[in-house]
């Protein structure tokens, strides 16, 4: 098998950048930790209403400026309905679904993950500018999928 | 050359013989018949996403969704692919296929087809609203799932005609290197097979069991895993027939030869080894699978970027030698030079320059944490467009537009070329403006399958109407064409002219050796074996192990 | 189907085959793939760069 030279130095550039992309993916996965969602907890799907802290959906405030959001994923809409945070607040959402396969996703952040019955998805986020934040489900999960949003305000 | 080429050309070509033709035109009219069906889909959920027309109440925007997603990327594609390749493995291996094939390939097509036919009458009757996908917990009519793994093993008995046709080769013409197209053949069904294999486990073993109510729940996080175990050599699986396309038909359209028939199979090899075990890059934004197996996948998928890097090289150098052979002179002369008025080489080229991006999308997408910006967002729709939905799919056309007639003994006249012309022009600027219009509201957010909305009126989702807008007159050209594409199909079939079309088989040069390795299939099947088992192995182990508790049935539309 | 002319043709080529493919002028090509690679490039960064923004 015989390469011409142009194609050889092609090869090896090609796979120096896909090398150097590793390289950056891993460095801010692990070293940065910005590894994408991929909580391991578990629940059972069918006693999501009566498993605390999802029998109450909502915001806790656990740090000087740091929430955890509990919520719930179902068809069609998230609990709880309303949330509001000051301005710089961190929060820390936990979602779970009783039913099908959802999406969780806020539009311009990074806070994107699935929302798998059985499971308990989390992510955080710093929310450092105002606004009215659309929280959708960007997962197919029925005739009302998309329907399926809510807001969290941060003033 | 100049003579020989002369010479060749007043000889009759190699006919592909009547009952191998068709079978292949079965299998291809099939493809076109879902086609029209799902462009017609297509069309409506564009418009209805657009916000300018708005569904009757006996049908709604989900159940047109599955149509197109099966009909498109599941029949039409694998139709074409199954026609295509027995078509040319007769070519290639003489002109014939002998007993066994054509019984495998017929007994191929009934399974297929009367799974197809239980799909779509689910779908139709509202009973399968569950996308391709087909996600559990989202609970189809169990005929929908049958006829999926009718369809599936279908496809396994065609796959078995081509291998009885290459063992026959082999044995006639011992210790003889096989013809390119009967190799690249082989290695694409020893993919899909292997890629089928978890989907049929998925399809046999939780989904039909359940939805029958013979079983309570399902696990959930197994049967995505063995979804995407498939769903993602299932690309592959489209994109390497239009690599063979690429590789061995375009460069004798051209005028050409073969680049190098070595390096060609070195990249289906590496095609095969590292299309398999990625498929945890389609699931990087769920819970359940932890951020270091995520990467392992991760890396493999950027490993099978490679043999496209390779292939990329190999078509701009069938295009450059061919060009300066005709005198094309300077950095970029010889791009002159090619063929710019035959669609059998316009509408593959077209489908090349959509795969550029196409391929840069495509790692962005599998690069990991990354994919948070895009996951589920309508960016991942513009991309499989780009790529299944104009780079296959216009070789696809371009492959199609010379197949047909030389099967049915016709030829493609100039106006059926020239047609063919205005047809892929058509798709090329509908996918053009609507991927565009995909790519860039993704990344403002907007979800992919997804009905009309404004979300509540929230300014976000108002910005990306005149998007949506884009995307739906995108969409409308796009039909234009395929109606455009299905009128020429019909002239080929039944009223263009008497005569010979080739069938563009390219050769390579001079003679090149290659190496005895790459026909020792038990290797490379160890191979794939070896690395299924080093990346899915303990995954699934724990997945089966550490499940989470089950889900009953939903149906939710 | 293989001609007389057509195996003349292949027996010639044979003899000068292990030269040709690097004699082949393929500056165009190169410059090509490069091109392809520099989209790649550019496309990873831009969104790797949204990513970061967005964090």
């Amino acid at each position: 098998m015989h390469l011409h030279r142009y194609e050889k130095i092609w090869l090896m550039l090609g796979a120096g950048g896909l090398a150097l992309f590793i390289v950056l993916l891993c460095v801010n996965a692990f070293a940065m930790g910005m590894a994408p969602p991929s909580n391991m907890e578990m629940i059972d799907p069918e006693k999501v209403t009566e498993t605390p802290p999802f029998d109450k959906p909502g915001l806790k405030q656990v740090g000087d400026n740091e929430y955890d959001a509990y919520m719930t994923a179902f068809a069609f809409g998230f609990a709880p309905t309303k949330m509001e945070i000051p301005v710089g607040a961190t929060v820390n959402f936990h979602v779970t679904s009783p039913d099908v396969i959802h999406g969780f996703q806020i539009p311009e952040t990074n806070i994107n993950f699935m929302v798998l019955p059985g499971h308990i998805s989390s992510a955080t986020h710093t929310f450092d500018k105002p606004g009215e934040y659309l929280i959708l489900c960007n997962e197919y999960c029925g005739a009302g999928h998309q329907v399926m949003a809510t807001t969290i305000i941060v003033k | 050359m100049v003579i020989a080429r002369k010479i060749d050309d007043t000889l009759p070509h190699v006919p592909v013989q009547r009952s191998a033709a068709t079978l292949s035109l079965a299998y291809v009219w099939v493809a076109y018949i879902a086609f029209g069906l799902a462009a017609v889909a297509g069309m409506v959920q564009g418009m209805v996403r657009g916000g300018i027309m708005e569904l009757p109440s006996w049908t709604n925007y989900y159940q047109i969704l599955t149509a197109h997603g099966v009909l498109m990327a599941l029949i039409f594609t694998t139709y074409f692919i199954v026609g295509f390749i027995f078509s040319g493995v007769a070519r290639t291996t003489g002109g014939s296929l002998h007993g066994a094939a054509l019984k495998f390939g017929w007994a191929g097509w009934i399974l297929m087809t009367l799974g197809t036919l239980m799909a779509v009458v689910t779908i139709l009757m509202n009973e399968a609203s569950v996308l391709y996908t087909f996600y559990a917990p989202l609970k189809a009519s169990p005929y929908f799932y049958i006829g999926s793994a009718l369809l599936v093993v279908g496809s396994w008995l065609a796959g078995f005609g081509v291998f009885a046709s290459y063992r026959k080769w082999k044995r006639e013409n011992k210790g003889k290197t096989s013809p390119l197209f009967l190799y690249m053949g082989v290695t694409t069904y020893i993919l899909w097979i292997t890629a089928t294999i978890p989907v049929a486990v998925e399809v046999l073993f939780q989904l039909i069991p359940w939805s029958l109510g013979l079983v309570p729940t399902i696990n959930v996080m197994l049967s995505r895993t063995l979804f995407w175990f498939f769903g993602h050599p299932l690309v592959y699986f489209w994109l390497l027939p239009a690599y063979m396309a690429w590789y061995v038909c375009l460069p004798r359209i051209i005028g050409g030869h073969i680049f190098s028939d070595s390096l060609s199979r070195l990249a289906f090899i590496c095609l095969l080894l590292f299309s398999i075990p990625v498929g945890f890059h389609h699931q990087l934004m769920e819970p359940g699978i932890s951020p270091a197996w995520k990467m392992i996948h991760v890396t493999l998928t950027l490993i099978v970027v490679i043999p496209s890097l390779m292939t990329a090289f190999s078509m701009f150098a069938i295009f450059e030698t061919t060009g300066r052979k005709k005198g094309g002179v300077g950095l970029f002369g010889w791009f002159k030079k090619l063929p710019w008025t035959d669609v059998r080489f316009f509408a593959p080229f077209v489908g090349m320059l959509f795969f550029i991006p196409g391929g840069a999308g495509g790692i962005i997408n599998a690069s990991n944490q990354i994919n948070a910006v895009v996951h589920n967002t309508i960016w991942v729709t513009g991309h499989f467009h780009i790529t299944v939905g104009a780079a296959v799919a216009l070789t696809f056309f371009g492959v199609t537009f010379w197949l047909i007639p030389a099967l049915t003994g016709r030829q493609l006249t100039k106006t059926a070329n020239r047609m063919g012309m205005v047809q892929t022009v058509f798709w090329a600027v509908g996918m053009f403006l609507m991927s565009l219009a995909m790519h860039t509201m993704g990344l403002q957010g907007a979800p992919r399958r997804t009905d009309y909305t404004t979300y509540m009126d929230h300014p976000l989702a108002l910005g990306w109407m005149d998007y949506q807008r884009v995307m739906a007159f995108g969409g409308g050209l796009l039909f234009v064409s395929a109606i455009l594409l299905i009128l020429i199909l019909l002239y080929l079939t039944f009223y263009a002219p008497k005569g010979n079309t080739e069938y563009p088989i390219a050769e390579t040069e001079t003679t090149q050796e290659v190496p005895k390795i790459l026909e020792r299939w038990p290797v490379w099947i160890g191979l794939v074996a070896f690395l299924i088992i080093l990346a899915y192995g303990y995954p699934i182990l724990q997945q089966i192990q550490h499940q989470a508790p089950g889900s009953p049935p939903f149906v939710t539309w | 189907m293989e001609t007389q002319v057509d195996k003349a043709e292949k027996g010639k080529k044979s003899r000068s085959s292990k030269l040709q493919t690097d004699q082949e002028d393929l500056k165009g090509t190169f410059v090509a793939v490069l091109i392809v690679g520099g989209i790649i490039l550019v496309g990873w960064l831009g969104v790797f760069g949204l990513f970061l923004d967005r964090a």
